[in-house]
């Protein structure tokens, strides 16, 4: 006994060594017996059901492949960027990674995939898509800025699905208070729904206010508003004849003074704006997303303005019955803003996203692309909409009802610049950080116009210096490689073809380059 | 281990020589370029610059320089360095690989310095030029050198004037890409200058004839064309683009618009987009 005691401790410590071996040992010996090719996946959308939707695509592909095993791994969005970043780095990254913003030297860490999005995907065999291009089957064509990277002129991601933000309404509450079935129709009609929940609350003494919203979701409204209710301008500040301007072209035009925050036209968007404000939850600007969220499932807004990415999670927590509408906008016949405003209105063309992209050093390429191509099919779209109630990205693929309240309206106008973002970094941050002085307390359309007027021209030229620098490094580098892949042309027949930066790449230098040379606004 | 052992030695010293003979080639290098691995294009071209063969050795100097221009983190030290070494391909001949020497010192002295030397820009790319306009690399440059004299020579002068000046290095682009980014490079001149926009006309319709531009680009050009042609009064051709773009370009976002046009034009407004195209029911 003595014995015993005197050495417990160590017998303690040697059954643990022994247990933790034996399960090292056990776990190894499973791997070797596994001659499964394992490949990974990450992506950061742990919303509603995706992941499900996901697992249920793997199983799926196990099952049609079973020398193939993937592994999801979903990693929370805050932590997503640098986590990737440090796995592409340490060179232990997934074989296939979801794109995420901001990625700089996107092809040091993956490999395009054009020679690929022109075959066939073989899983649409049987179905209407069977023969054609894979890059024919996405909704957007592989259009979008995730899966074509135009300063490189190359595709890298394959995309999953898209987004539209929604007016999702609880329709009890909406019918107890308005006695309305449906959801309002045209501006005035949501303007007078409001009312109506304003004054029910001030009756009944409650926390209850017309529309749910918070500073990650009002963006999504704040755009589409602006830019439908400046149509008008856009048309007039189309100089290059294109039917649509982009926000940089916007903010250059801005800096040549062809638009200002005395134009008519955006001082009646502001007062739009100013009217979203009014009926939206107080102190919106401070609230995150779950605030929002949480008051309308706890009923304290009778509506809540949602990307559809979360509408799939009201389904699982809302205990009453839902719709989605789209924020109906002023149109022409609107007795103050229709002059400034021709519709009908496009939500812009369809741009899918939840790209992934291939990593450059994978050791899986065919298993990570033969698993891509099914996740894409119409059996995997299908699943996708289905389980997570997100857009499909295949065409042909019915969403699923849910989701179909959130398919995006493409047909219609869309100038294609929300007079809002401008030139991106600093001047979409100066322009929103003020919005305090439009929707705050004592604030409005005046104090907004006065808190903005004196800076935007130098957050503009703030961007433009970073966007002048970052496209002439543009050129610089796909001269390197343009030169490259002229001279590994074959020898007896050379491309007679230098295909450097597009002329449009490289004219925006000097267009950059003007713009910051005229005189800043006094 | 006493009868393995020498064997794993052996392999190993057999892996090592197979290695070994197997020499970099100049492929490799560029093959390094254009996955943007300068810095192994650097260590490759700086090998074969010593190679006994002297157009080997001369072209992995022009790939080493043109691998500087981009090594990170680039400099301007590193990129007078190259332009050195392109200077010294400029001057010992007219080959490829001294056109190609020549195009550099354009692009060094217009983009790749951080200061840019406008005139020695264009100087060199009139050195290129004049040394042979039909070789690939002064094809690629009469449109930069275009862009250069448009936005950057000389900015006292009248952009009409710009214009026009550009405008006679039109005869001198041989190849339809050169020619297309030529007219696409005036046409948008036109427009950033504010000229009457029904200068810009030709030019766009020359590149749309030719196409080679992107995808993107040729529907912008489409809409120009109508646009342009509807302003001028022509319909039939503002008819003729309009559906132009709808038929090659289902799920373009400017349909509507374009519709609304052709209806305004009294015209066939075109069926709506195709809607399964665009993924809906």
């Amino acid at each position: 006994m003595h014995f015993l005691r005197r050495y417990a401790a160590l017998f303690v410590l040697a059954a643990a060594y022994l247990v933790a071996a034996a399960v090292v040992f056990h776990r190894s010996t499973e791997k070797r017996e596994d001659a499964r090719v394992t490949i990974r996946f990450s992506q950061w959308q742990l919303e509603g059901t995706v992941r499900d939707a996901l697992d249920a695509i793997i199983r799926r592909y196990e099952e049609l492949n079973p020398h193939v095993h993937v592994e999801q791994i979903a990693v929370p969005d805050t932590v997503y960027l640098p986590w990737i970043q440090t796995q592409m780095v340490g060179g232990t990254g997934p074989d296939l990674a979801e794109f995420v913003w901001v990625w700089p030297n996107l092809p040091r860490y993956f490999q395009p995939v054009d020679d690929e999005i022109v075959k066939p995907n073989p899983y649409n065999r049987g179905t209407p898509l069977e023969g054609v291009p894979w890059r024919d089957t996405n909704v957007d064509g592989m259009t979008n800025e995730d899966s074509y990277v135009k300063a490189l002129n190359r595709h890298y991601g394959i995309t999953l699905t898209s987004h539209v933000p929604r007016i999702v309404y609880n329709k009890t509450l909406l019918k107890k208070i308005t006695g309305r079935d449906g959801p309002p129709r045209t501006y005035r009609e949501f303007l007078a729904v409001c009312g109506d929940v304003k004054r029910y609350a001030d009756e009944h003494h409650l926390t209850l206010a017309p529309l749910g919203m918070s500073k990650d979701s009002y963006s999504f409204i704040m755009y589409a508003l602006t830019a439908c209710q400046l149509t008008n301008l856009a048309e007039r500040l189309d100089f290059e004849h294109r039917l649509r301007i982009t926000d940089i072209e916007a903010a250059g035009a801005y800096l040549r003074g062809e638009w200002n925050y005395d134009t008519p036209d955006v001082i009646a968007a502001l007062q739009l704006l100013r009217e979203l404000g009014e009926v939206s939850t107080p102190g919106f600007l401070q609230r995150n997303r779950d605030s929002a969220l949480t008051d309308f499932v706890n009923e304290r807004a009778v509506m809540v303005e949602v990307p559809s990415w979360d509408a799939s999670s009201l389904l699982r927590m809302c205990p009453f019955p839902i719709g989605a509408f789209r924020y109906p906008h002023p149109r022409e016949d609107d007795p103050v803003y229709g002059r400034f405003t021709r519709g009908p209105f496009s939500e812009g063309p369809v741009l899918t996203g939840m790209a992934f992209m291939l990593n450059r050093h994978t050791q899986h390429r065919e298993e990570a692309l033969d698993f891509l191509r099914f996740l894409t099919s119409v059996e995997g779209a299908t699943m996708f909409t289905q389980i997570s109630h997100w857009q499909p990205a295949t065409i042909g693929v019915k969403p699923s009802d849910f989701a179909a309240q959130f398919t995006q309206e493409t047909e219609g106008v869309a100038w294609g610049s929300s007079f809002m973002t401008l030139t991106g970094t600093d001047a979409m941050n100066y322009v929103r950080t003020h919005l305090n002085a439009l929707w705050g307390s004592g604030g409005g359309v005046e104090q907004y116009r006065a808190a903005i007027r004196d800076g935007v021209d130098g957050a503009i030229r703030e961007d433009l210096r970073r966007m002048e620098s970052a496209a002439r490094h543009n050129v610089c580098r796909e001269d390197a490689v343009a030169t490259a892949e002229l001279m590994l042309a074959p020898r007896d027949e050379p491309s007679p073809e230098l295909r450097l930066a597009t002329v449009t790449n490289e004219r925006a230098v000097y267009l950059y380059r003007g713009w910051l040379a005229l005189p800043p606004k006094p | 281990m006493s009868t393995r052992g020498p064997a794993i030695v052996m392999c190993a010293g057999a892996m090592l020589i197979a290695t070994a003979a197997r020499a970099v080639t100049l492929a490799d290098g560029w093959r390094a370029l254009a996955g943007y691995r300068a810095d192994d294009a650097a260590a490759i071209f700086a090998r074969l610059a010593q190679a006994p063969d002297t157009a080997t050795a001369r072209e992995a100097s022009f790939g080493g320089a043109v691998a500087l221009l981009v090594k990170q983190p680039t400099s301007d030290a590193q990129t007078l360095a190259a332009q050195r070494r392109f200077a010294e391909l400029a001057e010992s001949g007219r080959d490829d690989v001294g056109l190609g020497a020549r195009f550099y010192l354009a692009r060094i002295a217009q983009h790749h310095l951080s200061t840019p030397d406008n005139a020695a820009a264009a100087r060199a790319y009139r050195e290129l030029i004049q040394a042979d306009a039909d070789s690939r690399w002064a094809q690629a440059a009469l449109s930069r050198y275009a862009m250069l004299q448009l936005y950057a020579l000389d900015e006292t002068q009248p952009p009409e004037e710009r214009v026009n000046h550009v405008e006679k290095l039109v005869p001198l682009a041989k190849t339809p890409a050169a020619q297309c980014d030529l007219h696409r490079a005036i046409a948008d001149a036109v427009f950033q200058f504010r000229l009457p926009p029904q200068r810009a006309l030709p030019h766009l319709l020359a590149a749309e004839k030719l196409n080679r531009m992107d995808a993107v680009a040729r529907a912008d050009v489409l809409v120009q064309i109508a646009e342009l042609s509807r302003a001028a009064g022509d319909t039939a051709r503002a008819r003729e683009f309009y559906a132009k773009l709808l038929h090659e370009f289902p799920r373009d976002q400017r349909h509507t618009m374009v519709r609304q046009r052709l209806e305004a034009l009294g015209g066939e407004a075109g069926r709506p987009t195709d809607a399964t195209a665009d993924g809906h029911e």
